[in-house]
């Protein structure tokens, strides 16, 4: 079994991260998850996201992951009852309270452990497997003869992170946001004390007031080949507060790798291809990490200043093409002369210069420059609504 | 009370200080499975006449395991800490008591429950307030250990962060580091081959909750040595005053940010 796991922060993210290629989507509710603060689902809104997938024969698994204080489990309980209930297929848990409980309760849906739970060996995986859980996602810190060890003694479904924002720490062995800022990073409010600058001493004597311990993301594009040799099942994505331009073009880059891979068509070219695409549409430099070795400072993101960028390449998203009329909202500028790629799942991507933009009345203007503004372009494309347009910075790879 | 104290100590010649002063109880990181402390043999240990605790708090991989399981005798061990539930699964039949200790996560009466039913007792987390303390030990089914002195782990990762960060900038590494946030918050540093700890500077002294706190719940107060002499850790043992970052106690932290109304 082969998963490509998306996060989803909203229902217009699970569509997008659905149609771009997602076999599945994890999800928070309102409480419980260590996104605290994102926007998160509401009871109803669960429901409909799991029916919406299960239409589409997808699945959906609901974060329990925060480590539980006393007063927290007011209300878990129905909580649990009530995910059962409307046919949530898992629940991804880093509490032992939580996972007693879930098995107490009998409930259907699998029992997932978190990635907070820091599972690095197969002894550990056992355990959780003796308690019911069908699936580990493994800590960041598993190298590759460890995934391959632990599949090999527990037959576990494994889960392990192939692209996104690292913690600098194990995770869930981190409280440095508790300290800083009060805010409890193992309920949901971590608030990244790992990207602060810090000052450095040594002996009384400060050495630097630019010392730095974040990591860079992480992209595994060439490892997935060897993560599916290993036993990894679910590749998953992290980032429920990212936006759907990054769902979709992270989704799409990695279902087409896959696909290239289980087919046996994958080449250097492909490859790199996609390692540019990704690489430009995240905000931070990525790398793969702990897989192969332990990371060195080159899998450290150093700055003299804060370098982390918006991108600005995702231009547009198609809400209706008819008549040879495609209508578009607008999320960042262009202009008449824009050289753009649109992207779609179901079809190659393809370059176009802009060369007329018409506004809603169909009267010809410049250029989009409202966020969101509905604008038209006239022309004979083979696109369709939920494609997406950005700006080209890469040719498009011959092999694909 | 100070037959309940446990002392996570440096060194043997602090050991043997402490003995002669009625400790009787010694905590020791264990060399290769432990981080953030002055590591023990089993060889330098075994034949002290105390009761012997191990500190096991690495994350283990599958290597580690192995390395571990090649251990023969640990007879002699009063007490293991762990952090990591290998621990549990490689020892749970050899009647060695086994005290939960994973960082951050010993935190809420059901988890120390659970885990009260498989193993001899559990190590509070730190990030409780007096009141959760409280609440836990009304509930818990066993005595359990409570920190009382010592310095906090912050952050434990896989990676040498200190030495990432000169090699990066082609400077030579410097000792003793210590890090602090713009908002004038410290943090002590620890870097070995198994990755990096950060300890929160500033220590923690519970002493002035222990009359508040039921005795017949606790089975070892614990105390970190840090870097007092023996004198003075006994000083604070016998409820001498000292800086002290207790606000984990006094104040629940937040996690969802709500606008005040």
């Amino acid at each position: 079994m082969i998963e490509l796991l998306s996060p989803a922060g909203d229902a217009e993210k699970m569509k997008i991260a659905f149609l771009y290629g997602a076999d599945a989507i994890y999800i928070g509710g309102q409480n419980y998850s260590l996104r605290a603060n994102a926007k998160n689902f509401t009871l109803e809104e669960i429901k409909e996201t799991v029916k919406y997938a299960h239409n589409l024969n997808k699945k959906v698994y609901v974060t329990v992951n925060i480590v539980f204080h006393d007063e927290d489990f007011q209300g878990l309980e129905d909580y649990l009852k009530y995910l059962d209930s409307v046919n949530v297929d898992a629940i991804i848990v880093s509490d032992i309270a939580v996972m007693n409980l879930w098995q107490k309760l009998n409930l259907k849906m699998e029992l997932h452990v978190s990635t907070q739970a820091s599972t690095l060996n197969k002894e550990t995986a056992l355990f959780y497997k003796e308690l019911g859980a069908t699936r580990v996602v493994l800590a960041r810190e598993c190298l590759k003869d460890n995934i391959k060890e632990i599949k090999d003694y527990t037959s576990l479904e494994l889960e392990a992170f192939i692209h996104g924002a690292m913690c600098t720490s194990i995770s869930g062995r981190c409280i440095m946001s508790n300290y800083a800022t009060n805010r409890d990073a193992n309920r949901g409010g971590c608030a990244q004390i790992c990207r602060w600058n810090f000052t450095a001493e040594s002996n009384d004597q400060i050495i630097t007031n630019n010392f730095q311990i974040c990591p860079k993301d992480l992209n595994m594009i060439p490892n997935i080949k060897e993560m599916i040799e290993v036993g990894v099942n679910s590749f998953k994505v992290e980032g429920r507060m990212r936006s759907i331009y990054y769902l979709a073009t992270v989704m799409l880059s990695y279902k087409r790798i896959i696909n290239h891979i289980l087919n046996n068509t994958l080449t250097d070219k492909i490859s790199n291809y996609y390692l540019n695409i990704l690489n430009r549409c995240a905000n931070r430099e990525s790398t793969p990490q702990f897989f192969n070795k332990y990371p060195g400072y080159e899998e450290q993101y150093y700055t003299n200043t804060r370098e982390e960028y918006s991108n600005q390449d995702f231009l547009g998203i198609v809400k209706e093409n008819k008549d040879g009329i495609i209508t578009l909202e607008q999320r960042n500028y262009f202009k008449t002369g824009t050289t753009v790629q649109f992207i779609s799942p179901n079809k190659k991507t393809f370059n176009y210069e802009i060369n007329e933009i018409f506004d809603e009345e169909m009267n010809i203007i410049k250029e989009a420059n409202r966020a969101q503004m509905i604008v038209k372009i006239k022309a004979n494309l083979n696109v369709e609504k939920d494609d997406i347009m950005r700006l080209k910075v890469f040719d498009i790879c011959d092999d694909l | 009370m100070l037959n309940k104290v446990i002392v996570r100590v440096n060194s043997l010649k602090e050991v043997n200080t402490l003995k002669e002063k009625g400790i009787s109880n010694f905590l020791f990181p264990l060399e290769k499975f432990s981080i953030g402390y002055e590591t023990f043999t089993l060889e330098e240990i075994k034949d002290l006449k105390v009761n012997i605790y191990l500190l096991i708090n690495r994350e283990f991989d599958n290597i580690t395991l192995n390395e571990f399981k090649k251990i023969k005798d640990l007879s002699f061990v009063k007490g293991i800490f762990f952090e990591d539930i290998a621990i549990y699964m490689l020892l749970k039949d050899t009647g060695i008591p086994l005290i939960w200790s994973t960082m951050h996560f010993v935190i809420n009466s059901r988890s120390i429950n659970f885990w009260l039913a498989k193993v001899s007792s559990a190590r509070l987390s730190n990030e409780l307030t007096k009141e959760e303390i409280q609440t836990i030990l009304k509930n818990v089914t066993k005595p359990v250990v409570l920190d009382v002195y010592g310095q906090n782990i912050a952050m434990y990762s896989r990676r040498k962060l200190l030495s990432n960060f000169f090699l990066a900038h082609q400077e030579k590494p410097k000792e003793n580091l210590t890090l602090t946030t713009d908002n004038h918050i410290s943090f002590k540093t620890f870097e070995n081959e198994y990755g990096t700890v950060f300890f929160y500077k500033t220590s923690f002294n519970y002493t002035k909750i222990l009359e508040e706190i039921d005795d017949s719940k606790i089975l070892l107060y614990l105390y970190d040595i840090e870097d007092n002499t023996p004198e003075e850790l006994l000083d604070i043992i016998n409820k001498k005053e000292t800086t002290s970052f207790n606000r984990f106690l006094e104040e629940p932290t937040i996690y969802k940010l709500e606008a005040k109304k």
